[in-house]
């Protein structure tokens, strides 16, 4: 079930420093809320933010982050994590084979039944539309896999718990063309399923996936709009330059 | 955090628990190297070589029981609940107290435990002497072993929704399996080969009782038994050492890389 987010006077510091400043943005439901912008314009920590990482690593973080209408700061950070997905840019495998990478999460939650994990991945791996290509590499050590396929892996590990909102931090970016398109397009397949937020690298990838694009800079939102609008009418200067130069 | 401070503590009362039942409980007697050997000869189960490896074995396997659940509560503490100087000190503490000769512990634990106290000249004494000197050492071996875990495993962890105690026992422990093994298998061959030999030439075993001074004794004597006992011995720690290797095989030797990942 998708969630729809909803963002206003964000404000996060860290060590007193001023990471994110004045961030309202929304994401609704079932659709792809790109974040564009170059290094250390803040994407990371808005993701981080929202699932309440950021926190857990002596971030002071205020204002309103509404998840369908209910603040995320009235959850316990490992209960919101269940319904907040979170991929990030390198894959982080876990030592053991690639199903029990895929039901890391489940297994957490205390779901030892056999059955009930594999017909759980099998499922997730379905949803992807990457079954046929994993159905024979369920049991083999997870540090075998390719970096690709490290990555479908760790994108499964997320949706295996079905969250109604996924961050996505740059999930492309060390990736190969061809396994970029094709992540994207089963990105684009899965909105139906749960909202997402994407940090993107290129603007492409924000022009290809999202409905709706923001351009952030020194932790603050320039503007954000539909992704159409954003690329064709900019308003700012820095995301004419950050679009034209890139998507020329 | 404190929840499981508290489960961790609560763990660690337990396991000592436990022990002294298994101690108070288990009458002495029924433990010692001659009573087992004694009892096995007379049902005619362990006719000579036979008898040398299970007192060695029972040995190995007290040890290991007070060491590894012990030493591994100790090394979760630390990783988890002690900071900055008192760390650094308590590292510090265990790395030199595990570099101290096993000639000296041996020798220190016998005139301690071995000729001061109820436990006399038993399987017991050894064992506890060989525990003295194998916690710190797997404590060490342990705490290394976690912290080389990168905190990636970890932010990995609490993206799936996971409380500490289930990143500990589901993401960081198997992670830091292969260390932990390492240092396992080299406790095993320190109280195979070095310092259970030590403390049976002070007397507190009989030379035949446990395997390296067995071999020591037909070496002695000039045995040719003996080079073929060693060679045993050397190449099923080499066979151990090579299965283990492979079943917790490290990811590409990756070092400790905490870092701040905004």
């Amino acid at each position: 079930m998708p969630l729809q987010l909803v963002v206003k006077d964000l404000n996060a510091s860290i060590d007193g420093k001023v990471v994110l400043h004045d961030v309202a943005v929304t994401a609704k439901a079932g659709h792809v809320l790109a974040l564009m912008g170059k290094t250390g314009s803040g994407k990371s920590t808005f993701l981080r933010v929202i699932n309440r990482m950021a926190e857990q690593y002596g971030a002071v973080v205020s204002g309103h982050i509404m998840l369908d209408n209910s603040s995320i700061f009235m959850h316990e950070p490992s209960e919101l994590r269940k319904r907040v997905g979170m991929v990030l840019t390198e894959p982080v495998l876990f030592a053991g084979s690639v199903l029990q990478n895929i039901t890391a999460g489940l297994r957490m939650q205390g779901v030892t039944k056999r059955q009930a994990l594999e017909e759980c991945a099998e499922d997730t791996l379905r949803r992807m539309d990457i079954y046929n290509d994993f159905k024979d590499m369920l049991y083999l050590d997870a540090y075998a896999l390719t970096r690709s396929q490290a990555q479908l892996t760790c994108i499964a590990r997320a949706l295996a718990l079905k969250p109604g909102l996924l961050l996505l931090d740059e999930p492309t970016r060390l990736l190969d063309t061809m396994t970029s398109i094709k992540v994207e397009d089963m990105l684009f397949n899965l909105k139906k399923e749960c909202t997402m937020v994407v940090a993107v690298h290129t603007p492409q990838m924000a022009g290809r996936i999202a409905e709706e694009t923001a351009m952030m800079e020194d932790g603050t939102v320039l503007e954000w709009s539909r992704t159409s609008d954003l690329f064709y009418h900019p308003q700012h200067l820095h995301t004419e330059q950050f679009v034209s130069a890139k998507f020329a | 955090m404190r929840k499981t401070r508290n489960q961790l503590f609560l763990a660690a009362l337990l396991t000592m628990a436990a022990v002294a039942v298994l101690f108070a409980v288990i009458p002495m007697a029924l433990l010692t190297v001659d009573a087992i050997t004694a009892l096995l000869r007379s049902w005619g189960v362990l006719p000579g070589i036979g008898a040398v490896f299970l007192n060695t074995l029972q040995v190995l396997a007290l040890v290991l029981v007070l060491t590894i659940p012990l030493s591994l509560l100790v090394s979760l503490w630390m990783y988890e609940c002690v900071k900055g100087r008192v760390l650094v000190r308590m590292q510090r503490f265990m790395h030199g107290f595990s570099r101290v000769p096993a000639v000296l512990l041996g020798l220190v634990g016998h005139a301690l435990i071995g000729k001061n106290s109820a436990l006399h000249e038993s399987v017991y004494t050894i064992s506890a002497i060989l525990t003295i000197m194998a916690l710190p050492f797997m404590i060490a071996r342990m705490d290394a072993a976690l912290r080389a875990v990168p905190e990636r495993y970890l932010l990995a962890g609490m993206l799936l929704g996971g409380r500490r105690t289930d990143i500990l026992c589901r993401i960081v422990l198997p992670q830091a399996m292969p260390g932990i093994v390492r240092g396992g298998l080299e406790l095993v061959e320190r109280i195979l080969c070095e310092a259970t030999a030590l403390l049976a030439l002070m007397g507190a075993v009989m030379p035949n009782q446990v395997l390296a001074t067995e071999l020591f004794r037909l070496a002695w004597l000039g045995r040719k038994d003996a080079a073929v006992l060693a060679f045993l011995l050397m190449a099923t720690m080499m066979t151990i050492r090579f299965f283990t290797t492979r079943r917790w095989r490290s990811e590409g030797g990756e070092q400790n890389c905490r870092y701040n990942w905004w």
